[in-house]
């Protein structure tokens, strides 16, 4: 339950896995993890492979997220999101702020 | 408009130039010399040497000016001029006669005839070129009064359009929105509504009446530009449950954002909720609201505490509100200046102490609008009508107390409902759990249906954080923004949550099925003794740029989504 960051060094890539009830609970430790490496500039992908549920507050976050990379100029990728989940996030649009893959 | 043809107009000369002259006289040898001399002069020249032939070129090729001899055969100058002149008509071409004959009654025959001016023979050669000049200028003037006129008319009939098409609009509007309601009812004075008195009348999901009597300074268009966003306001927010409060907010942001500053609206806004008997009442610069309870009470006037609708911007406008109980049988009446200021034949205004005398005078409180409108018609009917004139009478009718509160819900006729799960959570309770994951297991063991589990969580949690958010905890979310600002959010939440002493959020899921479809219904309703002076900031379009987004989701997410009385009630309807 919560988020594992890994930092990938050769590719500078930082994936944020969520895993269990992404709300606002997890909050802190969600922003904790994505500030860690930031002094690298890495680009950031978040895995929800194990994300079972998310509420808005979880699409605040990201924009969050998205804003601490540089808002329009950021590459985010969004990968191995549950079907309905999948789902949510086209719904509220989101597919247009992030690479949903 | 009709077309002009050649004859009519009036062309711009300046003093000699190209001028053309008809001379007429039977006598050749005076036709050459007239000729050669206007030709020096600069003037085109032609010549006929009866009327009659002066009559065919005037049609034919019209001059600007005619010298004619009074003695011709055929036709003399006589009737020549009278001819020339009415075939001239609209147009002014000078006539100078150039006559033998020296006797006054020959010469005052010439003008009478319908001449401009008269030369005896042998004339003068300076005089005549100095006349004719004279006369080139007044037609100079001739012609810039005639396009003067023409211009005038098109704007008169550019303004004569625009007012219809402003007086269409404007009882459109009234007309669409008022008087299905039989306790209200409304006087105006034949201008008033294309001169920007609106009548408004609404009724909320919740059985909450809500009127609107509002009159815009200017008149016609402009009244007309105001009028439509405020209608389309009104009747909006009436029907999404809005506090009439928030619905004068809203109108004043949407006036003083789009009409420009010397544009506003003064305005009674009312609103009667018979259920709780309870009345609001805002008054933005019109004369004084007048509240009269059934029986001997004496009157209530509730002056204006508000500036007109459209003059203060957003951030430093507040409303300020009466909120008295009522009881049925009161009645609230409701005008614009026009009826006050109604004058008389001698410029007596009719006047607040009138109303009084009125009020005291009544016996039978079914007429008392009656007797005021004949009164008033009475006073002022012999004087100057006063252009807006509105009278409206708010009754507090028992008929009006609604049976149910919650109604209307799209769909909501025949459904039979299979299974319905109510929960009620009390401060106590709010506390320590979130019930949404155990609403969820509840609902898969329930429906044995799983296949919509993560977006349902998405829509209760949502409605329910919502509700405890804003309806019980009476959190401001503005303060949301940013990435600190979140996380102050949230531990400002987590903090009023640990100390809520009262409040309370009911959930209520039930499953329905009509002709076939399956749905699910979710209500939440929330509730506390406290006064949360925005509970539910996230419903307005400006709210959902920042932070919003949670309802505007479940908007997308469900088939409907309504939110009622100020947000404490939210009803969704989801199909898988």
């Amino acid at each position: 339950m919560g988020v594992h960051a890994d930092f990938n060094a050769n590719d500078k890539i930082v994936t944020l896995r969520i895993s269990g009830v992404f709300d606002f609970q997890m909050h802190r430790e969600f922003r904790d993890a994505y500030t860690r490496d930031a002094g690298q500039r890495p680009r950031y992908t978040v895995d929800l492979r194990g994300t079972t549920y998310i509420d808005s507050s979880a699409l605040g976050m990201l924009l969050l997220l998205r804003e601490h990379v540089g808002g329009d100029r950021a590459k985010i990728r969004i990968i191995n999101a549950p079907q309905e989940i999948r789902q949510i996030l086209m719904i509220a649009n989101f597919h247009r702020l992030f690479d949903i893959a | 408009m009709h077309a002009m043809s050649q004859a009519d107009t009036q062309p711009v000369v300046h003093e000699n130039a190209r001028l053309k002259i008809l001379v007429v006289d039977d006598e050749p040898t005076n036709r050459l010399i007239l000729e050669s001399m206007l030709r020096r002069e600069g003037y085109a020249v032609a010549s006929a040497q009866d009327g009659r032939q002066a009559i065919e070129d005037f049609v034919a090729d019209p001059p600007d000016m005619i010298l004619l001899d009074v003695m011709m055969p055929v036709m003399d100058g006589y009737e020549t001029v009278k001819a020339v002149k009415a075939l001239a008509a609209d147009r002014f071409v000078p006539v100078i006669f150039l006559t033998a004959l020296t006797d006054d009654d020959s010469l005052t025959r010439c003008l009478s005839a319908g001449g401009d001016d008269f030369l005896t023979k042998p004339y003068n050669a300076d005089i005549l070129r100095a006349k004719i000049r004279a006369f080139a200028r007044t037609l100079n003037l001739y012609s810039e009064l005639q396009e003067k006129r023409r211009e005038l008319a098109l704007h008169n009939e550019r303004v004569r359009t625009d007012y219809e098409l402003s007086e269409n609009v404007l009882t459109s509007i009234v007309g669409k929105n008022s008087f299905e309601s039989d306790n209200i009812q409304y006087f105006s004075s034949p201008k008033a509504i294309s001169n920007g008195d609106i009548v408004l009348v609404g009724m909320t999901p919740d059985g909450r009446q809500q009127i609107l009597l509002g009159d815009f300074t200017g008149h016609g268009l402009s009244a007309a530009l105001g009028a439509l966003p405020v209608s389309d306001i009104f009747s909006a927010m009436s029907a999404k449950g809005y506090g009439i409060r928030d619905i004068g907010l809203e109108i004043n942001r949407k006036l003083h954002e789009r009409l420009p500053a010397n544009l506003f609206m003064a305005a009674c806004l009312v609103e009667l909720d018979l259920n709780a008997n309870r009345t609001v009442v805002i008054n933005c610069g019109m004369p004084d609201i007048v509240v009269k309870p059934a029986g001997s009470a004496a009157a209530v006037r509730l002056a204006s505490a508000n500036l007109p609708l459209g003059i203060e911007s957003d951030e430093s406008m507040d409303l300020n509100v009466h909120s008295m109980s009522v009881q049925t049988g009161t009645r609230l009446l409701l005008c614009t200046d026009g009826i006050l200021e109604g004058r008389d034949s001698v410029g007596a205004m009719f006047g607040p102490a009138r109303i009084d005398q009125l009020l005291q005078a009544n016996r039978r409180p079914e007429r008392l609008f009656r007797e005021i409108c004949d009164a008033y018609q009475t006073h002022t009917q012999t004087g100057e009508q006063h252009d807006d004139a509105t009278l409206v009478e708010i009754h507090c009718d028992e008929a009006l107390r609604p049976k149910l509160i919650m109604s209307k819900s799209s769909g909501a006729a025949a459904g039979r409902s299979e299974w319905t799960l109510s929960l009620r959570l009390d401060a106590p309770l709010l506390r320590r759990f979130s019930p949404i994951p155990m609403l969820i297991e509840t609902l898969a063991t329930i429906d044995a249906d799983h296949s919509r589990r993560v977006t349902l969580f998405t829509i209760l949690s949502e409605l329910y954080n919502n509700a405890l958010d804003h309806g019980v905890l009476c959190l401001d979310s503005t303060v949301k923004d940013g990435p600190e600002g979140f996380s102050r959010y949230y531990s400002h939440r987590a903090q009023a949550l640990a100390t809520l002493q009262e409040g309370y959020i009911e959930i209520t899921l039930s499953r329905c099925s009509t002709d076939g479809d399956t749905t699910l219904r979710i209500g939440v309703r929330s509730g506390t003794p406290r006064i949360c002076r925005d509970p539910h900031p996230n419903v307005g379009p400006r709210a959902l740029a920042t932070h919003g987004r949670g309802l505007h989701l479940v908007r997308s997410l469900c088939n409907s989504l309504e939110i009622l009385d100020n947000g404490r009630i939210v009803e969704a309807v989801y199909v898988a």
